[in-house]
């Protein structure tokens, strides 16, 4: 019931999803933060099954934490991109997986340049100008075909997913009424209200 | 006979000691010298910088360790165990936030690496750390300043003002002499900086300072700040020496006035 | 009228009544002919139709044309090129061709997912060809979860040495993790031996690689394609497949795997012919990957090209259908 977007601009990576947590028809929280700050050029939505996500990412947060310790200085996001699917394909095959989706989104300070990952639970993973998790993505992603420009500025780039949200809410039968937007660019990670 | 105790670790000898454990704070006795001390609200680890070669990058020669965002380590023995030990220590870092979402606190980690340093003083096949560690940091949601010693043979203990390594006796009763409490910044830097001018001959360029304020609050001091801090002490003891010697000059004086007067009053 | 006629009988002849059940319920037939026709030997049939002449009847079957020699050794080469372009450009499908569409009644949900395979799961589609001291190999670029795309940039061809080159058709997260582990072993071969590998020994490297996993397989059904130096110094194309447990098919005229592969069979065995030129080669493995996978809704989205000759490697990125 996760649903997730991210979309790339000119020069930043935005990052969508949405804060409730449920089971079963019943709401438990609807303020749950499910993008994490991997470090501090890289974000990182997770959804899937409920307890595989926080333990998966917050295993991903200590380690990618670690290796920014022990070197200092962070993973680019297509080696980090690389590392977390790598432990997806390996939980894959493991006694008991991980199902985690993943959109991993990321600014690469040596190139100047925005990264977004498309990562599923199999490790399936795909560098792509945008993406979406969950029921959202049969909405979003062909509106984003029309209306994504990577050239775009932050406010064009949030109008787009404005779309997708109110598409969302238009069309899909259980819509999710507030999301937490993160933007990563050249400056860091920034939370946006929308 | 004796020879004997020494050859394998976990064998005491008949008088109890563990020969090996005390070599290894030989090797700690040999290496670079470090001090750490506390101030009111901050806490600074000063250490001295081994003379890094013409070709040689000093980048790469370092001996303050950042273990997290709030606990840094500095270490005097050998290098290569430090770097083994500080690599198990941030491990532990990472895994206490995953298990129990909190960050280690200053003590629960200098404990874990004192466990860690005993571990190697009792088990077969092994060898101790070469090391003695200094632990600076603060506590998660406390303002307290904190610094650890630990020792080879897996000791540790709580200290306002420390110094470990090369000739840690000399500085540690300076710092003995000198140390005051509720020190601020500039006070507690200038005198971790005065305690390692103690040994450190070559003076600014073989210093490094680490300056920790509060939680996640570190600042590396670079060369041009400790150079001017060590004028600044080069000037104060200047000035002391120039008032000594005009002491000196005048008791001098005034004693040649006096048996003046008095061959005089003789005549 | 029989069953009345039967009735007076068993009255004359006073059988019971259980045996004149049975005979009522039993009908019987005779053979008429057909309204229009005489008799009912198909050789009486009217008409002049073909049916009706002995010689090609099909009650008259006759072993197939095989031509005399003297027909068969005069035989004209193999078409030109220009020809064959005017066949493939004649395959490509107009825009304003009409396509039908077909509903479908709604499948259920329970029906559906059993019947879903992990070959099939994320779509993708690889062809390599063999021409005059050249190869080709080629795929589609789109990365799918099932019928949703995801993506249209999902390279499946790595190059392995600078002329071998590995296409991974099949589940996603295992091309990306073939790819990685078939770097890594070849790394260390080049390092261990300070040589690159040959594409024959390669082809085992593949074949092993994956029956390593003979009971738990990578899903994936890899088609290599490279050009071998023979003892002689000449260059000799090479190119083969493995299914999913690393069972070798040395080919000597083109290999398909992925989804759409019954459909790249078909089209490559009527485009492909022996000995083409690199340009040519090209053009008909690029042209039978297109069409082949227009037919297929799980490959498709671009589509991308390796010409592999002896001193050069040509990649080429292809528009495709976008639906």
């Amino acid at each position: 019931m996760d649903i997730s977007f991210a979309l790339t601009g000119k020069g930043y990576v935005i990052v969508a999803a949405d804060t409730t947590a449920a089971r079963s028809i019943v709401k438990m929280k609807v303020d749950e933060d499910k993008i994490k700050v991997l470090s501090p050029h890289l974000l990182m939505a997770y959804s899937g099954e409920p307890g595989d996500t926080v333990q998966f990412a917050e295993y991903i947060e200590r380690n990618i934490r670690l290796y920014h310790i022990r070197n200092t200085y962070a993973l680019r996001p297509p080696s980090a991109a690389s590392w977390i699917r790598r432990s997806l394909a390996d939980s894959l095959r493991s006694r008991r997986p991980y199902a985690v989706n993943l959109l991993v989104g990321g600014y690469d300070t040596s190139t100047h340049t925005p990264h977004l990952y498309w990562i599923d639970y199999l490790g399936t993973m795909s560098e792509v100008p945008f993406a979406a998790h969950g029921y959202g993505a049969y909405f979003a992603l062909s509106l984003l075909d029309r209306y994504h420009d990577p050239e775009a500025s932050v406010e064009e780039g949030l109008a787009t997913l404005r779309r997708c949200l109110d598409e969302v809410a238009k069309r899909l039968v259980v819509t999710p009424e507030k999301y937490k937007v993160k933007i990563v660019d050249k400056d860091g990670v920034r939370e946006v209200e929308i | 006979m004796s020879r004997s105790y020494d050859r394998a670790l976990t064998v005491f000898s008949p008088d109890g000691h563990l020969f090996q454990v005390e070599y290894a704070l030989e090797a700690v006795r040999k290496g670079t010298c470090a001090v750490g001390v506390r101030g009111k609200n901050v806490v600074v680890l000063g250490v001295e910088k081994k003379s890094v070669l013409q070709l040689q990058d000093p980048r790469t020669v370092r001996k303050v360790a950042m273990l997290d965002d709030h606990v840094c380590l500095a270490f005097a023995g050998l290098t290569a165990d430090g770097r083994v030990l500080i690599d198990k220590a941030r491990i532990e870092c990472q895994s206490h936030r995953l298990t129990v979402e909190d960050p280690v606190t200053v003590e629960y980690i200098t404990r874990h690496i004192a466990g860690i340093q005993q571990r190697y003083t009792q088990s077969g096949g092994v060898r101790p750390f070469g090391i003695s560690t200094l632990i600076v940091g603060f506590d998660p949601h406390d303002t307290r300043p904190r610094l650890y010693q630990t020792e080879p043979g897996g000791i540790y203990s709580e200290w306002k003002a420390n110094a470990i390594g090369r000739s840690s006796k000399t500085v540690r009763e300076f710092l003995e002499k000198n140390h005051k409490d509720e020190m601020s910044r500039e006070e507690t830097i200038k005198l971790t900086v005065k305690s390692l001018l103690e040994v450190v001959q070559t003076g600014a360029k073989n210093i490094e300072i680490t300056v920790m304020e509060s939680y996640g609050k570190i600042t590396s001091l670079d060369l041009a700040q400790i150079e001017a801090i060590v004028a600044e002490i080069e000037r104060e003891k200047e000035a002391e020496a120039e008032r000594k010697r005009s002491r000196l000059a005048a008791t001098a004086a005034g004693q040649a006035a006096m048996s003046q007067a008095a061959g005089g009053s003789g005549q | 009228m029989s069953s009345i006629v039967n009735n007076i009988k068993d009255k004359v002849t006073g059988k019971d009544n259980s045996s004149k059940q049975n005979q009522e319920s039993e009908q019987t037939f005779t053979i008429q002919p057909h309204p229009a026709q005489k008799t009912n030997d198909p050789r009486d049939l009217q008409g002049n139709n073909f049916a009706a002449d002995p010689k090609v009847g099909a009650f008259h079957a006759r072993e197939p044309y095989i031509p005399p020699p003297e027909i068969k050794n005069n035989l004209p080469p193999a078409q030109c090129t220009r020809s064959r372009e005017e066949r493939t450009r004649a395959l490509v499908l107009h825009p304003s061709t009409v396509l039908s569409v077909h509903h479908f009644p709604p499948r259920q949900a329970s029906r559906y997912l059993p019947n879903m395979s992990i070959m099939e799961y994320n779509g993708g589609s690889v062809i390599a060809m063999v021409g005059k001291e050249c190869v080709a190999i080629a795929s589609d670029l789109r990365l799918g979860n099932q019928a949703l795309g995801i993506s249209s940039n999902f390279q499946k061809i790595f190059p392995m040495t600078d002329r071998i080159y590995l296409g991974l058709p099949g589940l996603a997260t295992d091309v990306t993790t073939l790819k990685e582990t078939f770097r890594y072993r070849l790394n260390m071969y080049k390092i261990k031996e300070e040589r690159e590998i040959e594409p024959q020994t390669f082809a085992h490297l593949v074949s092993s690689t994956l029956y390593e996993r003979r009971f738990a397989p990578w899903f994936i059904e890899p088609v290599m394609a490279g050009i071998e130096k023979t003892p002689s110094g000449a260059y000799k194309p090479f190119i083969a497949a493995t299914d999913l447990i690393g069972c070798i098919n040395f080919a000597k005229d083109f290999v398909v795997a992925g989804t759409a592969s019954t459909k790249l069979f078909g089209v490559a065995e009527g485009l492909w012919e022996p000995d083409l030129e690199p340009e040519d080669l090209f053009e008909t493995c690029a042209q039978t990957l297109l069409n082949a996978v227009d037919r297929d809704a799980y490959s498709g989205w671009g589509a991308e090209v390796y010409l592999i000759t002896k001193d050069k490697v040509i990649k080429r990125t292809l528009k495709g259908r976008m639906d």
